[in-house]
């Protein structure tokens, strides 16, 4: 008798089958008790769970039988015992039938069930009677993550056998089946099934089971101590894994699953079922790692809040669905993909990028739909999938897509007529409308209609500032204007950027915002945006483009010395002539001549031609003069373009 | 149906016995049986991971360390392909020598516990219908006659007629296609334990034995023709005295042209390792072993095969059934 005060006293109904010793007969029932469960239904027990002709004993079985209130947990011991009548040994099997409102009450291991029963000696027709400790599993750290991706995968409904596990021993099989049992809901023991061996043939008959071969393609193998392929993981399984595996506390995660008792099936809206329950553990246990789990329930009931409102039109409902998603700030690198999966899902099974919300708020619905769905950037399988779910886009989700991959455009013309493409520009940003247009490869007209936007947005007094960081962001489309107009047009290419400047800044620019636009005109083709620039500000301004000129000598990392010569050289041109004798020390000299000699140009020899001289060399001198009187003849070249301009 | 040469289609071969009557055994010996025999023309590979080990762990059971399969518990399936000489002629085409296309016969074969063809058996409902489904669909049966079990029990009968009737009522109650009224498999009825004391005496006394001129042991025999005979002699001291029911239940429902019978062993005689000639004064190859710790007199002991394991009739029950279903595959004309 067990004299431990924390053991429990249950009684068990049992069965035995086997063959008296020296039988020619097949296996049988040899006695079981008279409880409830009748020899039939033993019989019955003993064929739904057979795990086959046995190789290797002993070993344990998990099963089950019955429903509801009257749910057992059938704990089967097989042991060698004696010979037959062919001299062939014979393979005992002792059932023994728990209540499994007891086992639950109790959280009762399986292991601890086996120890409690395994010495028990039936009596003659009565119940056993045994005392068992009530403690949970204990997952070790080698076990836990096969155990954890095992758990996940029966939730796919499929059976599951462990292979190469052949070399441990029994008690080590059944603390894994164990382990296991434990990574879920205490109520999917009412429809496990397990065993510490099977025979292959036996494989679709147990649930999980260690063995030497899958019996068949419906039974998924997973190698002892391997982890778990991601391939066999449905999004509802992948989110159970992802759940426990980011737990903290696998001890205390073990107990609150113990406690959900409910019986829950291996079926779909049983596994559902499941990951549900451990969600809500996730949520109410609260500490760090519930953040996930409180933000997918939180982002799901949002989702499903706005599509039952926008479903039924309940304007009030969605204004408040639509903060609430907008409220959504969580950055998306902290979702998970299987997370994301299941918002894609939801995003897609309500249609909700069909949906369309009031006006004021659609662009940002769409975008916060977009990010929550897909992330941060489409792909172009990401786009084709939404244009399919969704084959006549409004034009707010076209602008948010556009948002999201500039590249999208490309693909409209052949969904939207040039009128509908108009209106799609409309309500894109305007940064994502100066990409557009200044993306590689873009279609001219499409450029055309991106650029139209954008001195739309800005014209009759709207004078938008985004419009001028979108410009300065790309070089004031420079590129694009070009495109846009001929070289012979020379003049229409200086409307052009003449009518976007005035779209960013108004008609008239400062000396900062000239300044600004200067600073990225040193490259080629940069004609028609200086003089239109300098039309709009007026006399002056070749003192801002010489500024912004030495704006940019002054970012390059010359001596103090230098950069006062080459100011003087650009604001005083007519200087041009011999250079001042600058006090370098001979180290520096010496580095810029090295410097010199590496160009392409063969080094001069120095003003004194000692070669040793402190003096700066004449080549770079007159370089950086050639440059600063270039620019000069180019403003003035400029300007008496813009009088011809103004004349025309 | 067999696929010559393709090797796509199974030949289903069902096997049918009282429990214990040496199915898997039988099996067990069947890779033996071929590697022993002279010709060397037969082989026989796995054709899955469970069947090829059945194969290796079973063979190395019976010729390594003498032991019998342990007892079926549960139906198991194999899937085997006996590969075997090349059905047709080998000749040169155009030139070139021909491809040679070993001939194969791909065996599914069910290896339920004796028990599941009587009552007693613990068999769910859903595999009693698999158990008759496999045999309705097999083409072959090899039906396994245990005569030391009918002498001591005499139920043969009581595992031939149940699944015999609900095969029957299957495939001839609703349907024309069998206008004999036949079933339409081809039989071979194997009188196992040919190596038991009691069989041999028996065929002895009905100087039935005979020797195989070709055969180097000189292991008895006793030759197809004689093997009827045999059978209805050893079903005469049936327990019950049901045997010759359960034979003439057997040439009602099949066709007499289409059954075979074979007095087969699956370990065969004891064989003097010095002398290598088969000794009628000490034939008996399967003896009890007593464990270190002796057991009390009453109590079973484990069987031990003490010898060699020389296969008698093994393999040709197998190859038999698979020809008749090559055959009728070539002439194209269903059973029936």
């Amino acid at each position: 008798m067990n004299s431990d005060p924390s053991a429990v006293w249950l009684t068990a109904e049992w069965a035995v089958e086997g063959k008296p010793p020296g039988s020619v007969e097949d296996y049988q029932i040899l006695k079981h008790s008279k409880g409830p469960l009748l020899h039939e239904d033993f019989t019955q027990i003993i064929a739904r769970f057979s795990t086959g002709t046995p190789e290797l004993l002993p070993q344990v079985t998990i099963a089950w039988v019955g429903d509801k209130a009257n749910t057992r947990l059938i704990l089967a011991i097989h042991r060698w015992t004696g010979y037959d009548g062919r001299g062939r040994r014979i393979a005992t099997s002792r059932y023994f039938s728990v209540l499994y409102h007891w086992a639950a009450e109790y959280h009762l291991s399986y292991e601890a069930l086996f120890h409690a029963l395994d010495g028990s000696a039936p009596p003659s027709d009565d119940l056993v009677e045994f005392a068992v400790q009530p403690h949970l599993a204990t997952v070790g750290d080698t076990i836990r993550a096969t155990a954890m991706g095992t758990a996940a995968l029966l939730l796919t409904g499929r059976h599951v056998c462990v292979l190469e596990g052949g070399a441990l021993s029994m008690d080590d099989r059944l603390r894994f089946l164990d382990a296991v049992a434990a990574f879920l809901p205490y109520g999917m023991r009412t429809r496990l099934t397990a065993s510490t061996w099977s025979s292959s043939a036996s494989t679709d008959k147990i649930r999980l089971s260690f063995a030497s071969h899958p019996g068949s393609d419906k039974v998924i193998p997973i190698v002892w101590g391997e982890p778990v392929s991601p391939s066999y993981l449905p999004e509802h399984a992948q989110t159970y894994l992802d759940l426990l595996t980011h737990h903290p506390d696998p001890a205390e995660l073990i107990v609150r699953l113990a406690m959900e008792r409910d019986p829950l099936t291996f079926k779909p809206e049983g596994c559902a079922g499941a990951v549900e329950v451990l969600e809500n553990i996730c949520v109410s246990t609260g500490r760090g790692y519930g953040e996930y789990a409180v933000r997918l329930h939180k982002v799901e009931r949002t989702l499903t809040r706005y599509a039952d409102a926008a479903g039924n039109g309940w304007l009030s409902e969605m204004n408040t669905a639509v903060g609430q998603l907008i409220d959504l700030k969580w950055s998306a690198e902290d979702f998970f993909d299987a997370e994301r999966r299941r918002y894609r899902k939801l995003i897609r099974d309500r249609r909700l990028l069909a949906s369309r919300p009031p006006e004021g708020m659609r662009a940002d619905v769409y975008a916060v739909l977009l990010t929550v769905g897909y992330g941060q950037a489409l792909g172009p399988e990401d786009v084709e999938e939404i244009l399919t779910d969704v084959p006549e886009p409004s034009l707010e989700l076209i602008a948010a897509l556009s948002s999201m991959e500039p590249a999208v455009v490309r693909s409209l013309p052949r969904l939207l007529s040039k009128e509908a493409m108009e209106g799609a520009f409309a309500f894109m940003q305007t940064g994502t409308l100066a990409e557009v247009a200044a993306e590689e490869g873009q279609a001219t007209w499409l450029m055309a209609l991106a650029c139209n936007e954008l001195v739309a947005r800005g014209s009759g007094g709207r004078q938008d500032p985004c419009i001028a960081e979108a410009l300065n962001a790309h070089d004031y489309l420079i590129d694009v204007i070009r495109e846009l107009h001929p070289p012979e047009s020379a003049h229409h290419r200086f409307t052009g950027h003449r009518v976007m400047l005035q779209a960013a800044y108004g008609d008239a620019l400062d000396g900062d915002e000239l300044k600004e636009i200067f600073s990225r005109v040193l490259v080629p083709g940069a004609g028609p945006l200086i003089a239109a620039a300098s039309s709009l500000y007026g006399s002056g301004a070749g003192r801002v483009l010489l500024d912004a000129a030495f704006h940019q000598v002054e970012k390059t990392p010359l001596p103090a010395g230098v950069l006062d010569a080459v100011k003087g050289d650009l604001l005083k041109p007519e200087l041009a002539g011999a250079p001042p004798k600058l006090p370098w020390p001979s180290a520096l000299h010496r580095g810029i001549r090295r410097f010199l000699r590496r160009g392409r140009r063969p080094a001069r020899s120095s003003r004194s031609g000692d070669g040793k001289s402190s003096w700066m060399s004449p080549a770079m001198v007159y370089t950086l003069r050639a440059i600063a009187i270039s620019i000069v003849v180019f403003v003035i070249a400029l300007g008496v373009g813009y009088l011809i301009a103004q004349a025309l | 149906m067999s696929d010559e040469g393709s090797g796509r289609d199974h030949t289903d071969i069902a096997m049918w016995g009282a429990p214990g009557s040496g199915k898997t055994t039988l099996l067990a010996a069947l890779s033996i049986a071929l590697s022993r025999r002279p010709q060397q023309d037969w082989r026989i590979v796995g054709g899955d991971a469970p069947s090829t080990d059945f194969l290796i762990q079973n063979t190395l059971a019976l010729s390594g360390v003498g032991e019998f399969p342990e007892a079926t518990k549960d139906r198991n399936r194999y899937r085997w392909t006996l590969l075997g000489p090349p059905a047709g002629k080998n000749g040169r085409r155009r030139g070139k020598p021909a491809q040679v296309t070993a001939t194969r016969i791909n065996i599914n074969l069910m290896d339920p516990p004796g028990g599941s063809f009587g009552d007693s058996h613990h068999l769910s409902t859903a595999d009693k219908s698999e158990l008759i489904s496999s045999l309705e669909k097999s083409k072959g049966i090899i039906f396994l006659f245990d005569p030391i079990r009918e002498f001591e029990k005499g139920d043969a009968f009581n595992y031939l007629f149940a699944p015999l009737s609900q095969l029957a009522s299957q495939m001839l109650a609703s349907s024309d296609k069998y206008p004999d009224g036949k079933l339409p498999h081809h039989l071979a009825i194997c009188i196992t334990k040919f190596d038991e004391l009691r069989v041999l005496q028996t065929a002895s006394e009905l100087t039935l034995l005979t020797t195989d001129p070709d055969d180097v042991h000189q292991f008895p025999r006793v030759p197809q023709d004689d093997a009827a005979q045999l059978l209805q002699e050893l079903c005469s001291i049936s327990a019950t005295g049901n045997a010759d029911i359960m034979l003439n239940t057997l040439t009602h429902f099949f066709h007499e042209d289409r059954i075979k019978y074979y007095v087969t062993s699956s370990i065969g005689f004891y064989l003097d390792p010095m002398r290598k000639v088969f000794d009628m004064a000490d034939p008996v190859n399967l003896v009890p072993h007593a464990p270190l710790s002796s057991p009390s007199a009453a109590e079973p002991m484990p069987s031990r095969i003490r010898g060699q394991v020389h296969p008698i009739n093994v393999v040709e029950p197998v190859l038999w059934l698979g020809q008749q279903v090559l055959n009728e595959h070539a002439n194209g004309s269903p059973a029936g």
